[in-house]
């Protein structure tokens, strides 16, 4: 349903960011096809979580363009923007701490209740309905990371890795059309880097596009479909993870290191 | 979803979210019934002044309650939107000739929509600043009650003001504010029992990952704003036909810390909270009569050893006493 002619979903041009004398950002163009997984890499610094930012709308870009599905998203706020189908994770984890692991979940659903403003204050068969069938969903999203178990828990009181399993099932309850990954594997040991890479594979097979932000390299090669490297807030390179693994100036600046 | 290991049952999940201070049936009837006798108990006119008092800080409480502890939002302005209302309604009647209840209606409608321009207004605002800026409308707006004398006569204050028709009886005035106080907490139960009460919590949380779900902060902050002070105008449109008289003084920008203080004793961010603080905090000055000005001491002690030994108030530590209870039948 996607081949490479398809209209892409993402498209930005000429990102600039700004902080201070920091230029975080500087001049960055990219494409998103449809159903794609797009990894982002580079070393500290390079602008990778500036880049989710200025996409997800937590800072505006002070120069360029960003469409996503065809809308203009450079005007609009973070609430907006997810609305549309953008959603996202952390790489500081940024949980309802002190509300349970439901209920955080549960607030993702914030955009889909469809409930007569008046069963708000007397609770009809809409407002019952409503919540039966979020509450289903939520569940569902739970089983899926692995944590049904522990929905009563303060999502604050959850293991490292569980934290961040739980962030993506509450980005996941916004049924968005592209998901932003921050370092999700960032501080996981083995076993829950390999579970989390079991449900990223899940969801890639389900045609949901990803830009996954990572350092591990064992993910992102198994995991995306196209890689984009930052160095400095510019593009360093864009392609396969095969020809990734070839590129000259990608050795030199990142990979060196790793692959010696 | 295809992939997730099926059937999941929803009936696994916890029944409830994490709602503390949530009264069950029972404790709702106890309350009630208690309510409705109390002022069969207390047959003089102080205590039934103090009755009506307490009703009228029972309403004002669970409206900062919702902007400070369910919404998150610095509130310092408390004692405005009280005025407000009681001014409002109070003008419209003696001045336009309305009834008292539509007068009641638009006061607290007033007072609600000041609460929500003042929070489109500082929406940039956060913490210590949202709560100077709060305070300070609570200054400007004492002031203007002061010094707006062809209107409000100024210090001198409005006189003659009778209870609505049918309430003049101290006995019926507080069934009626104490039924208002029954309404604004099966409302607000109601409220934050829906999706609101969610996405209110969200946007206490963590604003920038609220608004990553979709959630419009600036938004739901001047909805929290104009429901809880439209609270506090309701509040305010039902205090002058008990006191008889309307001056500026009954608004001062320091009362906000009464309030403040009624819901950080009895519990923030719950429901339970500020009935109970409210209740303590309306009897423990009049305990204390004999030392004239010890009300602002008593504010002040309470909160500070509710702040350094009960951080869950009064609430938290019948919750934990309840729990402990149940711990030691059990074991
Ligand atoms: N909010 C901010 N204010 C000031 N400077 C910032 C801000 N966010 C990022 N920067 C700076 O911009 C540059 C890029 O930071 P960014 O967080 O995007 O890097 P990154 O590629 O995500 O790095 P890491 O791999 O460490 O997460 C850094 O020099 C950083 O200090
Ligand atoms: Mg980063």
């Amino acid at each position: 349903m996607t081949g490479p002619g398809a209209a892409p979903l993402l498209t930005a041009e000429d990102l600039h960011k700004r902080f201070g004398g920091v230029q975080a950002v500087g001049g960055l163009s990219f494409t998103l096809p449809p159903a794609t997984v797009l990894a982002v890499i580079g070393p500290n610094g390079a602008g990778k979580s500036t880049l989710l930012n200025l996409l997800s709308g937590v800072h505006r870009a002070d120069a360029g363009r960003l469409s996503f599905a065809g809308t203009e998203l450079a005007a609009l706020p973070a609430h907006r923007r997810a609305r549309l189908g953008l959603a996202r994770t952390f790489q500081k984890i940024r949980l309802f701490r002190h509300l349970s692991v439901l209920e955080n979940v549960l607030a993702g659903f914030y955009t889909q209740h469809r409930i007569p403003t008046w069963q708000y204050l007397l609770h009809g068969p809409a407002f019952h309905a409503d919540r039966r069938r979020c509450r289903q969903a939520a569940a569902e999203l739970l089983a899926f990371v692995g944590l049904l178990a522990r929905a009563a828990t303060p999502a604050g009181a959850l293991a490292y890795g569980e934290q961040r399993l739980l962030e993506i099932a509450r980005a996941l309850a916004t049924q968005p059309r592209l998901l932003l990954l921050d370092e999700p594997a960032a501080g996981l040991n083995g076993a829950e880097t390999e579970a989390l890479r079991v449900r990223l594979t899940a969801l890639r097979g389900r045609g949901l596009a990803m830009i996954l932000v990572e350092h591990d390299m064992d993910l992102v090669t198994r995991i995306a479909d196209q890689v984009l490297v930052m160095h400095y807030g510019q593009k360093l390179f864009a392609g396969t993870p095969a020809a990734m693994r070839e590129d000259a100036g990608v050795i030199a600046a990142y990979l060196g290191g790793e692959l010696a | 979803m295809s992939d997730v290991p099926s059937p999941v049952a929803a009936a696994s999940l916890p029944a409830a979210e994490c709602r503390p201070g949530w009264p069950g049936r029972a404790g709702a009837a106890a309350t009630l019934g208690i309510v409705a006798i109390l002022p069969l108990v207390l047959r003089d006119s102080y205590g039934r002044g103090l009755l009506i008092a307490g009703a009228l800080n029972v309403i004002q409480a669970l409206g900062l309650d919702l902007i400070l502890g369910f919404a998150g939002q610095l509130d310092l302005g408390a004692a405005a939107f009280y005025g407000i209302g009681a001014y409002v309604s109070t003008l419209l009647v003696m001045l336009a000739g309305v009834g008292f209840w539509p007068a009641l209606a638009l006061g607290t409608l007033a007072a609600g929509v000041m609460g929500g321009v003042l929070a489109l207004l500082t929406v940039r605002l956060r913490g210590h600043y949202l709560a100077i800026a709060s305070l300070g409308f609570a200054v400007i707006t004492y002031q203007v009650l002061l010094n707006w004398i062809s209107l409000t006569q100024g210090p001198l204050g409005l006189y003659g003001i009778t209870p609505p028709a049918g309430f003049t009886d101290p006995v019926r005035l507080f069934y009626l504010i104490a039924a208002c106080a029954v309404l604004v907490f099966a409302a607000l139960r109601a409220l934050l029992a829906s999706p609101v009460g969610a996405t209110l919590a969200a946007l206490r949380e963590d604003e920038i990952s609220a608004a990553s779900l979709g959630i419009d902060c600036r938004r739901w902050k001047a909805f929290a704003f104009a429901v809880g002070s439209a609270v506090a105008g309701l509040a305010g449109g039902l205090y002058p036909g008990f006191a008889g008289t309307l001056v500026p003084d009954a608004f001062a920008p320091a009362d906000s810390f009464g309030v403040l203080a009624m819901v950080i004793v009895g519990g923030i961010g719950t429901l339970r909270g500020p009935v109970l603080g409210a209740v303590v905090l309306t009897l423990a000055p009049e305990l204390l009569r004999g030392i004239g000005d010890a009300r602002m001491i008593v504010y002040g002690l309470a909160l500070t050893l509710v702040v350094l030994f009960m951080p869950g108030g009064l609430d938290g530590a019948w919750r934990m006493a309840a729990a402990r209870l149940r711990r030691n039948q059990a074991g």
